[in-house]
């Protein structure tokens, strides 16, 4: 079956050329797009700025997929400013001085990020290593090898990144959405202040996003039900939250607000609403 | 041959590490380690120039906070919407007739909201003397970095940002950044 060594020589000769061209093709196309925003649209242009922009005042969606007010006016701002004749860098640098590194949602490596860039060269390095003392045999199989695990990476990594864009956790009204009572805020929020709490859960709900609200609000009241200023405006935000996903516990919570803080400004409005709902 | 395979062990026991340094890096990247913290907003803008701060005030006149180099200026981001500025406007304005008289200058941006409505609430509250400048778009509240209503900073006599505050500012809060720069 096997075939004679002229034949083997010939098949390995081929292979090998046929790697060689994978990669010039790959080192192409890495240039053609390198070269290729001279000619896209402001708008695509912007949109590229706006995707790699956090919306500060959301959960997990870029400047791009945000439906805020902020992340609406932001893309005006990115827009405005690249048709000024802005490099989309400048642009960048003008939100991070702004609103600190965190709003790029790929910051400036430090800490960790640092292994995170170095450690995927130092593999690749050992990989060619490993790859140039093999037999030649192997040679070819481990080649193959690597080629199709960076092809993979290259398939995983941008999906992995569009993570938080296509987030439907807190979609307003998606049928991923978890139990609020069960849902915890994210990590980066634990550390906030309840009163900064209920300040995010009002604009979630004024930004539609009753889910987000109510998760927020829940976290800032928390297990306590003292009848503290923060926890009768963190009550009428879960229970507002409540209301608009059309929970059957809106009603009590909004009563227990009233309760609390009879005298509060918002009062009379919670006491509209909840004669409106029979 | 012994060392060859010793050689090889070595490679691939560096092989292994390096994938586990990049496995942990990638998860302390995922739990948010080397992520900004949310609260980092907080100190951003603080140390540099003011962006600027110009345009018609509730009642068209015109403001421009370039006038008012050699103050102390307490600029706050608001609007007749937000339940925390209702409660903070008192605030500022008892704090406006306490610091006026020692130069500080308060200015509010009304933002995403309108100017009848803003006047309507100042009046409310006994606040009215506040006076703010009309960013009906909200592009003046972006260019300050604000990420919410309120938020409030503290620009000194040079025009450079000293301090800012995400959420209402209290009595106490005032004390601290605002009378400690006209002391």
């Amino acid at each position: 079956m096997a075939g004679s060594p002229a034949l083997r020589a010939q098949a390995r000769h081929l292979a090998w050329l046929l790697l060689a061209g994978a990669i010039a093709a790959a080192v192409l196309a890495g240039l053609w797009r390198a070269a290729a925003p001279e000619t896209r649209t402001l708008d695509q242009r912007a949109r590229d700025v706006a995707v790699g922009l956090r919306c500060p005042s959301c959960q997990g969606q870029s400047v791009a997929a945000s439906e805020s007010d902020l992340a609406r006016q932001m893309r005006q701002v990115i827009r405005e400013q690249l048709a000024r004749g802005r490099s989309p860098g400048q642009v960048r640098s003008w939100f991070a001085v702004r609103y600190g590194d965190g709003v790029l949602l790929d910051p400036p490596l430090h800490g960790a990020g640092v292994a995170l860039a170095v450690v995927p060269v130092a593999v690749l390095a050992c990989g060619l290593l490993v790859l140039a003392r093999a037999p030649g045999r192997r040679r070819l199989a481990l080649a193959a090898a690597g080629v199709a695990a960076v092809g993979l990476a290259t398939v995983v990594a941008p999906a992995a990144r569009d993570r938080p864009d296509g987030s439907t956790a807190v979609a307003p009204g998606s049928a991923a959405v978890a139990p609020a009572t069960s849902a915890s805020p994210p990590a980066s929020l634990l550390s906030l202040a309840p009163e900064q709490l209920t300040r995010r859960a009002l604009q979630a709900l004024r930004d539609g996003d009753p889910a987000l609200a109510e998760r927020l609000a829940g976290a800032a009241l928390g297990g306590d039900d003292r009848p503290s200023a923060a926890a009768t405006d963190a009550m009428l935000v879960l229970g507002l939250a409540q209301r608009a996903r059309h929970e059957p516990a809106a009603g009590d919570t909004l009563r227990a607000f009233l309760a609390a803080a009879p005298s509060h400004p918002a009062a009379a409005r919670v006491r509209a609403l909840l004669a409106a709902d029979g | 041959m012994t060392a060859r395979r010793s050689r090889g062990r070595v490679a691939a026991s560096a092989l292994a590490a390096l994938v586990i340094l990049g496995c942990a890096a990638a998860l302390g990247d995922a739990i948010g380690v080397t992520r900004a913290p949310a609260d980092a907003t907080a100190s951003a803008m603080v140390g540099i120039p003011a962006p600027p701060l110009s345009g018609p005030t509730l009642t068209d006149r015109p403001v421009d906070l370039r006038n008012l180099r050699g103050h102390v200026v307490l600029v706050t981001v608001w609007a007749s919407w937000c339940p925390p500025c209702r409660q903070e406007l008192p605030v500022l304005a008892a704090a406006r007739s306490r610091l006026a008289p020692r130069g500080v200058v308060f200015l509010g941006i009304l933002t995403r909201d309108q100017a009848a409505r803003g006047r309507a609430l100042l009046r409310e509250v006994g606040a009215g003397s506040l006076t703010s400048v009309q960013d009906p778009d909200g592009a003046l509240a972006v260019s300050w970095g604000a990420t919410g209503v309120p938020e409030t900073f503290v620009v000194d006599p040079s025009g450079t940002i000293r301090a800012r505050r995400l959420g209402a500012v209290t009595e106490e809060w005032v004390r601290r950044y605002v009378d400690a720069m006209v002391a």
